[in-house]
């Protein structure tokens, strides 16, 4: 890049980089990759190692990817290993939490806006909706927080984050999966469609599920 | 058109009418006719009748054609000249079944039938196949005494064959004392259609030689289909080809995946139609090699309809359905000649795979405004392209507007019910289907015994196969035993279907056990799950699924040691698994995602988004 086209590269190049290796099953090219970096790696670069390599299912890869993490950046480590529980808000804080989101996300996303109003009506149906990270799904040994982590990120929620963010209110998403979801994903994305009033199909590799107002069309039976 | 009397003729003149005949080609040009034929009470004559009939029948506008035929009913002196010509129209034309009408009124009237007649009602019955009518009217002809007819043996011939009744065909030609080459032809195209290609070849073999002709040839060829070295075998035997002959060859080539030889036949041809640029199209895309395969389309110097579709079927087979999708709005732009039936069909099978619905209405919208009935396949192809686009409820419209259902547009609905876990719905219209006694067929119980599996409806998928068995007696395929499995393994009955798979009559195959083998993994069922895991494995070593749902089985059960073992074993053998990915459309612009994705444009957005939505689950939960 420098010498053809003058650009220096960033460190968003070369996670690029590595995720393009990494994704199209180059694991052992992305660490090369990453050991002949001229700058350091960040601890973006071996987070993406960390989820590459689970995604392959290279173990010693991902071995050595997390305690890179942990040794490159002290603060994954106390995220990892030692889970603080989160302060109990106050309603005052809260207030003031809720307005800054409200106000970042409404200027990066018009139609924020409508899901956040949509949402506060239904605080009472989230409490009744009682979901909770099913971590059982996760099949890695990993600590609890992790595992809960490692959830949070998978394609079909991915791609309905997008959806939620590029389509206007009560527009209908439709998304396609090449495997069968999980349980977590199947909990999550009933209460997300409760509370952005959205009607949320998914074609998994089985079947397909059609979400709406905190229910499912399987049943929860697939 | 105007009819005007001319004053040098008498106004009942008949010269003015006929001159106009030749320029009538619409039913108001008809009106203007059959009004002054009236009123001039020509209706009644013989002569201007003849001349009406004579001419309406040489031409090529429907209208004109019933118009004759409603004519011939004011005649009284049953020429069967006359009436022979107008059968002919009907039997050769879009509507064979008058031709048979029309044979019924001259017996009735009396009109005399002779060996002409009976030809040409019995290639209607052969269109139609109306094998009923057909041996009444063979026992007729036998009394009329024109059995020993040699056209109308072969005609016979014919008829018998186009109905499937091969062996009645047989014994007429067995019967024929004298024997052409159109009865050998005839005979030979019967057992060829009709897939008895050994006799059609002894046929072939037994014929004499100078009887032999291009037409025998081709036949023999087209038999050949997918038998290359015995079509090759004769296509290099034929002392002379046309341009069937060697687009016969190709086609065979192309179904046989030997293009090679095809291109060394399609660059020797001494002339080339748009059929043969169409086998080789198909050709290569059999072969995946759709690059080719456009190139080749690419280069037709005039193309039709039915290269269009070859082209989108290949990319279709080829999982390109984007570029399939994007040649059918070509077709529509650049409007040269219109989509058929089967661009429909192929185009709404890309857009089922795509699950995108917008397509899928845009398409539907110009059926309905181009008046295209969704009857047959076009039908099934709705309501698949719904079902697998996300809208069942479309699905269903379409079902239940098509008046005609037969077992492929119920065994759609059933598929579609299936995979939306709508298995009560799927069961009841199974019973309807029984109750309106349409035949149900092996991909019938496939779609009950999926949607029964999908919905835990245990017990109606096992009165289902039962019925499939004793009232149906379709004798179940691999397909229903794996369905069988599926309902059991989801229901968590593992040793029961364990035991199911034991007592197969048949040898199942790897994909009923990785169904049972996907269930042990459900219901943490390690005892059963590691045997069937490891044969699996010992069957296939290089499926990485089986190693996958293993490992899966021991990390549901904490055994973080095995799930190493085996992820060890993996990248020994270079396995890899298959990661997660998703696909959003957004505002007709597909959008792909992988587990962790980090890749895409909106990035940021799409993590914070998603922080945001699991801190506000937090929150309300905590």
């Amino acid at each position: 890049m420098k010498n053809d086209y003058g650009i220096v590269p960033g460190y968003e190049h070369y996670l690029g980089v590595v995720d393009v290796l990494g994704k199209s099953g180059h694991l052992n090219e992305a660490v090369e990759f990453v050991d002949n970096m001229p700058v350091e790696p960040t601890a973006e670069i071996w987070e993406a190692l960390v989820n590459l390599s689970r995604l392959h299912g290279d173990i010693e890869l991902e071995d050595r990817a997390e305690e890179m993490l942990a040794s490159f950046d002290p603060s994954r480590e106390r995220v990892d290993k030692l889970p603080v529980p989160l302060p109990k808000r106050h309603s005052v804080p809260n207030m003031l939490q809720v307005n800054n989101k409200v106000s970042e996300y409404r200027c990066l996303n018009p139609y924020k806006g409508n899901r956040y109003e949509n949402f506060k009506g239904l605080n009472g149906q989230m409490r009744e909706a009682g979901y909770v990270p099913d971590t059982r799904y996760v099949l890695h040994d990993i600590d609890q927080e992790a595992k809960e982590q490692a959830l949070m990120y998978h394609s079909e929620r991915l791609a309905i984050a997008y959806g939620l963010i590029s389509t206007p209110a009560r527009t209908t998403l439709r998304i396609i999966k090449n495997l069968r979801i999980c349980g977590d994903c199947h909990n999550a994305i009933k209460i997300m469609s409760m509370i952005v009033g959205r009607e949320l199909i998914v074609r998994d590799n089985k079947r397909f599920h059609h979400f709406r107002d905190g229910i499912c069309s399987c049943g929860d039976y697939w | 058109m105007g009819v005007c009397s001319n004053l040098n003729q008498p106004w009942n003149s008949i010269h003015p009418t006929v001159t106009l005949f030749r320029y009538c080609k619409t039913q108001a040009d008809i009106n203007q006719i059959h009004a002054r034929i009236i009123t001039t009470g020509l209706i009644r004559s013989s002569l201007l009748t003849t001349k009406l009939i004579i001419s309406f029948t040489s031409s090529q506008h429907t209208p004109l054609i019933k118009f004759a035929r409603y004519v011939l009913n004011y005649r009284n002196d049953g020429d069967p000249f006359l009436w022979n010509l107008v059968i002919k129209c009907f039997s050769h034309g879009e509507e064979p079944i008058e031709a048979v009408v029309l044979f019924c009124l001259m017996l009735e009237k009396g009109v005399f039938v002779d060996k002409f007649s009976f030809s040409l009602v019995l290639k209607a019955c052969s269109r139609l196949q109306l094998v009923n009518e057909g041996v009444q009217i063979h026992g007729l002809l036998r009394k009329f005494e024109f059995g020993c007819d040699l056209v109308l043996q072969n005609c016979l011939i014919c008829m018998y064959c186009k109905c499937g009744c091969v062996e009645l065909g047989r014994r007429v030609f067995d019967e024929m004392i004298v024997r052409d080459s159109v009865s050998f032809n005839s005979m030979i195209d019967g057992y060829v259609k009709s897939g008895k290609i050994g006799l059609g070849r002894d046929l072939f073999d037994s014929m004499p030689v100078e009887l032999r002709n291009l037409i025998t040839w081709n036949c023999m060829i087209s038999g050949y289909g997918d038998r290359f070295e015995s079509a090759w075998e004769l296509f290099r035997e034929m002392p002379e080809r046309d341009l069937i002959s060697w687009n016969l060859m190709l086609d065979c080539c192309a179904k046989c995946g030997e293009m090679e030889v095809a291109n060394d036949l399609f660059n020797k041809m001494p002339k080339r139609d748009v059929i043969s640029w169409a086998n080789m199209i198909d050709g290569y895309g059999r072969l995946g090699c759709v690059d080719i395969a456009r190139g080749l389309f690419d280069d037709m110097g005039e193309r039709d309809v039915v290269s269009y579709n070859v082209m989108m079927a290949g990319y279709v087979q080829n999982g390109h359905c984007k570029e399939a999708l994007e040649l059918f709005h070509v077709m529509l732009r650049e409007r040269k000649f219109y989509p058929d039936h089967t661009t429909f069909v192929i185009t709404l099978s890309a857009i089922a795979q795509l699950g995108n619905i917008d397509e899928g209405i845009f398409v539907h919208r110009y059926l309905e405004e181009n008046n295209f009935m969704v009857e047959g396949k076009l039908g099934v192809s709705l309501i698949n392209m719904y079902a697998k686009c996300g809208s069942i409820e479309i699905a269903m419209h379409v079902f239940e507007i098509i008046k005609e259902k037969n077992a492929d547009h119920w065994n759609a609905m059933i598929g579609g019910l299936a995979v939306h876990g709508l298995g009560e719905i799927a069961f009841d219209l199974f019973i309807e289907m029984e109750r309106l006694c349409v035949q149900p067929d092996d991909i019938t119980f496939i779609g009950v015994l999926n949607a029964c599996g999908h919905a835990g409806m245990v017990k109606e998928g096992i009165i289902c196969f039962e019925i499939m068995r004793r009232i149906h007696k379709l004798e179940p395929k691999l397909q229903h035993y794996g369905c069988m499995v599926d309902i059991l393994g989801r229901a968590g009955h593992i040793e029961e279907a364990a035991r199911f798979i034991q007592d197969m009559p048949i040898e199942p195959n790897d994909v009923v056990w990785r169904t049972l083998l996907s269930a042990c993994k459900i219901y943490e069922n390690l005892s059963i799950g590691e045997d069937v895991a490891k044969y699996l494995i010992r069957r296939d070593p290089h499926n990485s699924g089986s190693y996958v749902l293993l490992s899966n089985i021991y990390a549901s059960l904490s055994m973080w040691d095995c799930v190493r073992n085996v992820r060890t074993i993996m990248k020994e053998r270079e396995l890899e698994k298959i990661p997660g990915c998703s696909w959003i459309e957004i505002e007709g612009a597909p959008h792909e995602f992988l587990v962790g994705d980090r890749l895409h444009p909106q990035a940021k957005e799409i993590y914070s988004s998603l922080d945001m939505w699991h801190n506000i689950i937090r929150d309300v939960m905590f």
